[in-house]
């Protein structure tokens, strides 16, 4: 006999209070875990994209906001506010490598939405790195072609030499990219002149992406591009940062929810364990007459609450796990998080995010044990046995 | 080193703030070591306040208590601990076992603050239930046992630790006659061991037994 063992027969003593206990502090772990992935993931999702478009600095309409700045991140339709010289211009600056023009488009394949992007193709396949998986990229800036991203091939069934009908007309799909694991994917991409002539649009794209040959001076360039257009200009990171706002913003109301759970189970063990003392008194008491010492009777209730957090916090866990998984489909249908993009929402295992889980689910298990093990201490071996 | 395994001087024990009730007034004894002694007196009149001060599981109001010539009245609640887990061994009349753990355990129990070896304190747990004839009840739990059976895996508890002195309160109140017989040739046995023992009772057949009586009546020592 330790004390180990007897605090573990202690806690199987009741036990459905124990599995109630137990399913209080699983509920708030799960969830604390379910939505602090759910946020990561989001903040990762959100960064990749700002990676994927591999500018240094991004030209837009003069509208700047949060929502605007994820549409570019994510390449949805933006309107076409730019006039297409201002993309000669700011290539005409000196210690400025490209200026991409991009013209997002809102367009459907067999009645689902989709991105359409008009493009220059040679400086976009440069630019984004793109490897064709099959058939042959534009043969020039006016052909009346497509290329689209792998994730739509088995989506819809496309193959090169398919027709994708736009704007009452058919395209051929001259190409197929290999998969790039960005928004590339999931988008149709026409030659720029050609995408403005169908959708009857002046000479005007959505943003423009551009390079530089110095990330250290970019305050310089960006003075430049507002030298010569009146626009609003900024940096990968300052956009980025803009779009993480939003999301720290819904990260703060996650982990308020999870808060909420956490501490409505920290209210459940507290009233476990007073609950368990009353009803012990006359343990704690034979204890203390055996010569137990009031310090080993509050290590006894702590241990008690502290093995609550760690069973509570590996069911967490467990349950969060598995809940994020079968519930990500779901939560990617969400319009609050499909603002976001189409994020993997699922949890992803990782030692150091179990260590943290099961750390915080300990420390606010022996924390709200603190009180009740105090009580339980301060008893005197008399007062314990008479009170039964 | 003294010759009394308990002395108190002049022992008060007042209950209440508010209407106070004086359940101890001036009680002086000695208690040789090594004797079988006997608290008697009616119900009400302060035998098991005396002996549970003796104990040091409560406080007196006034006077002093020496355990083995240690002024326990002046310690602070961790020695005071100490004291009671290497001096004295209880048995209560309700016996007081662990509901949730065996005869065995409960026996472990009581020796788990005890800075001894576990593989020591395993034997010993098994010799005591030896020694009080329940060697097959081990694994038993309380609630399989009869009231004689019960009592005297209390009184293995209270051996646990080897204590030189044995507090006991009405051990045989809530047993049958042949039950109390049973405890009564265990407890008389572990006094031959050479233990000082003190009993309360309320039962002059059972106070016979002893070699020094002690009388409280109104809290006094008659």
């Amino acid at each position: 006999m330790n004390i180990l063992k007897l605090v573990s027969k202690n806690l199987l003593r009741r036990r459905g209070r124990f599995i109630f206990t137990l399913l209080g502090i699983t509920i708030g772990m799960a969830s604390f875990v379910a939505l602090l992935s759910l946020g990561d993931n989001l903040r990762a999702e959100v960064s990749q994209q700002a990676e994927d478009l591999g500018a240094d600095i991004i030209v837009m309409g003069r509208i700047d906001c949060p929502f605007v700045n994820r549409a570019v991140l994510a390449g949805e339709q933006l309107p076409e506010s730019i006039p297409r010289e201002i993309v000669g211009q700011i290539a005409a600056i000196d210690g400025i490598t490209a200026s991409i023009p991009y013209l997002t488009l809102g367009a459907s394949i067999q009645g689902i939405p989709i991105t359409l992007v008009g493009i220059l193709s040679d400086d976009m396949k440069a630019h984004r790195e793109w490897n064709i998986e099959s058939g042959a990229f534009f043969a020039d800036e006016n052909a009346l072609s497509v290329v689209v991203g792998s994730g739509l091939v088995p989506r819809f069934n496309l193959e090169v030499g398919g027709m994708l009908p736009f704007r009452g007309q058919d395209f051929p799909i001259a190409a197929i990219l290999q998969e790039t694991n960005s928004n590339d994917d999931i988008s149709v991409f026409m030659p720029l002149n050609v995408a403005q002539e169908v959708f009857g649009l002046d000479d005007y794209v959505s943003f423009i992406a551009v390079t530089v040959d110095d990330v250290t001076h970019t305050e310089r360039y960006i003075a430049a591009i507002m030298d010569v257009a009146n626009l609003s200009v900024s940096t990968n990171e300052e956009l980025l940062s803009s779009v993480l706002l939003i999301l720290g913003s819904l990260d703060m109301t996650l982990q308020l929810i999870s808060g909420v759970a956490l501490i409505a189970a920290a209210f459940g063990i507290i009233n476990t364990m007073m609950t368990a003392i009353y009803e012990r008194r006359r343990e704690i008491g034979i204890l203390r007459a055996t010569g137990c010492k009031r310090g080993m009777i509050f290590q006894v209730f702590i241990l008690e609450s502290g093995l609550y957090g760690l069973l509570g916090g590996l069911t967490g866990f467990a349950v969060g796990f598995i809940v994020s998984r079968v519930a990500a489909p779901l939560v990617q249908q969400n319009e609050f998080v499909s603002i976001l993009g189409n994020p993997d929402t699922a949890v992803v295992f990782s030692l150091p995010l179990l260590l943290t889980i099961i750390g915080l689910s300990v420390g606010i298990s022996i924390v709200s044990g603190f009180y009740p093990a105090w009580k339980a201490s301060k008893l005197t071996p008399m007062e314990a046995i008479r009170n039964v | 080193m003294s010759k009394w395994a308990i002395q108190t001087e002049n022992l008060e024990k007042v209950y209440g703030s508010g209407t106070k009730t004086h359940a101890l007034k001036g009680v002086s004894l000695q208690i040789p070591k090594g004797s079988f002694s006997c608290i008697i007196g009616p119900s009400g009149h302060g035998k098991s306040t005396l002996l549970q001060l003796i104990g040091g599981l409560d406080r007196q109001t006034g006077g002093r208590i020496f355990i083995d010539g240690i002024d326990i009245s002046s310690l602070n609640d961790n020695k005071l601990s100490e004291v009671r887990g290497e001096k004295i061994g209880f048995v209560f009349q309700s016996f007081n076992l662990l509901e949730n753990l065996t005869a065995l355990e409960n026996i472990q129990t009581a020796m788990m603050f005890a800075k001894k070896e576990k593989s020591v304190l395993s034997k010993r747990a098994l010799a005591l239930l030896a020694l009080v004839g329940l060697t097959d009840k081990a694994n038993a739990k309380p609630s399989e046992l009869s009231g004689g059976q019960l009592q005297r895996v209390a009184i293995a508890r209270s051996l646990a630790n080897d204590p030189p002195i044995l507090l006991m309160d009405e051990p045989t109140g809530n047993l049958d006659s042949q039950s109390e017989h049973d405890v009564m040739v265990h407890i008389k046995n572990i006094h031959k061991s050479g233990k000082t023992i003190v009993f309360v009772t309320h039962s002059h057949e059972i106070a016979s037994q002893a070699e020094l009586l002690f009388e409280i009546r109104d809290g006094q020592l008659k």
